[in-house]
């Protein structure tokens, strides 16, 4: 099965909230630092910026990232 | 107070001095203090004293009067501003702050914003009237409810109660409270539960939208989910300066597209320093934004996707402004439609007359000249014969 894995340069994140208004399934914001993050359900062991996601999420995940405005949002395809 | 003093027509009807060339004229601002001819040919001198009137009107709000550029601060892009912010200090907006060396927001975008709204009875005044589904019936029946005009529905007018830019002639410049206050404050679920079956279209203005846009985005994700669920029109509109970054502007482009809103830029003036001197920022991005939306346009034939305006300020936003706009939207694409707006004073800019009839029929001349197809005056009833 195709899955996606999501990744956050979130040293750069500006804290506007735009990929969590787009895509609140895969981004929250972090209370302790205002900056995006991935949520606990896909992260990947400790990194707050990355994850895994299924397949179906992969347009909402990708219309975060077109909106981001400083770009920090990349999408890759792994396979499992 | 401003409000108060702004009708007072001894402050407009007196000629005032430019201080570096000294010229006089009724249509010089004091408040700006110098004429549109020096601002232009020498914007370094005219800037210093022009955007003292910004200082001041940012003091008032304990806001800065420039956007920062901090060398150690942290640089936000969420509008073209792309102000850097020192620690401890709050970005030109009022809603960015930099704590601890972290961009924090003063509210919690983009679940809650500072924002008002209102039900605004269709037809409305909105700038696209005389060409949107909700007045004309363009669009029906993807677009629009009813083939000639939605009348007993509503506009969704969504408030924002913060703005990137500082017009000193601004018509809405109580929003400037709301910043100071960050107040009122409402939730995205409250502007989706007030988008039922009355309403046909969400137009977002302010203020801006733009230091806010997750919160807008939100409420338009929602508000659409809603109405195709109860097999709905919903239109996204946007009332903006326009100088939001690319990424989110692109954003816009895609809801607007998708459910037939149509984009309003308010295209303040062609030179940057003209626009520093009104505005208290730089244009230079905003001509790309535009550019950006014009190639959009052929998506969505029906309905125009979007339409700029100009408030004609006497003697600042004058042929040569109009002209050099006008040459620009009309090369992307000449059926942009462009809106004229008499100017009346307001907010600081009390020295200045409502906008003369012979300004306005001119601008229209010069657009229609450059080659814009249509072209068109809004608040007609404040023109008259005042320079």
């Amino acid at each position: 099965m195709v899955k996606y894995k999501v990744t956050i340069d979130r040293d750069q994140c500006i804290s506007c909230m735009s990929c969590v208004a787009l895509c609140p399934d895969i981004f929250e914001m972090n209370e302790e630092d205002g900056k995006t993050q991935i949520v606990a359900n896909y992260r990947v062991g400790d990194n707050l910026g990355e994850g895994v996601i299924p397949e179906n999420l992969k347009g909402c995940a990708e219309e975060a990232a077109n909106a981001c405005p400083v770009t920090i949002i990349s999408i890759e395809e792994v396979q499992e | 107070m401003w409000k108060l003093l702004a009708f007072d027509p001894r402050k407009w009807r007196k000629e005032k001095t430019c201080k570096l060339c000294g010229g006089k004229s009724v249509t010089i601002s004091e408040v700006i203090g110098v004429c549109a001819t020096c601002l232009r040919s020498n914007s370094t001198d005219s800037l210093k004293i022009a955007l003292k009137a910004h200082y001041k009107s940012k003091k008032l709000y304990n806001l800065p009067g420039e956007p920062p550029r901090d060398e150690k601060g942290v640089v936000c892009r969420n509008c073209a501003n792309e102000c850097s912010i020192g620690e401890g200090n709050v970005g030109f907006c009022g809603l960015v702050e930099n704590r601890k060396g972290r961009l924090r927001w003063r509210v919690k975008l983009p679940y809650q914003a500072v924002v008002d709204w209102y039900y605004d009875p269709i037809p409305t005044n909105c700038v696209a009237g005389d060409f949107c589904p909700a007045t004309t019936g363009v669009g029906y029946p993807k677009y629009a409810k009813a083939p000639r005009g939605e009348h007993g529905y509503y506009n969704l007018a969504v408030f924002y109660g913060a703005c990137n830019l500082d017009c000193i002639f601004c018509q809405n410049w109580t929003y400037r409270n709301n910043t100071l206050k960050l107040s009122p404050v409402k939730n995205y679920q409250e502007l989706v539960n007030a988008a039922d079956g009355r309403v046909t279209c969400i137009c977002f203005f302010g203020g801006d939208p733009t230091p806010q846009l997750s919160h807008a985005f939100l409420v338009a994700k929602k508000a659409l989910e809603r109405a195709k669920q109860e097999n709905r029109v919903m239109r996204i509109c946007w009332e903006t300066n326009g100088l939001m970054s690319k990424n989110l502007l692109k954003e816009i482009v895609k809801i607007s597209l998708e459910s037939g809103g149509i984009i309003k830029f308010d295209v303040k003036a062609w030179s940057e320093p003209i626009y520093k001197a009104l505005t208290g920022v730089s244009n230079r991005k905003l001509f790309d934004n535009i550019a950006f939306i014009a190639e959009h346009i052929k998506d969505r034939p029906e309905v125009p996707l979007f339409m700029a305006s100009t408030l004609l300020v006497p003697g600042y936003v004058d042929e040569y402004e109009i002209r050099m706009i006008s040459r620009f939207i009309a090369r992307l694409d000449p059926s942009i439609p462009y809106r004229l707006l008499a100017f009346h004073p307001d907010y600081m800019l009390v020295d200045l007359p409502p906008t003369s009839k012979k300004h306005a029929m001119n601008a229209v001349k010069i657009a229609k000249e450059e080659g814009l197809e249509n072209v068109s005056i809004g608040n007609i009833w404040l023109l008259g014969d005042y320079y």
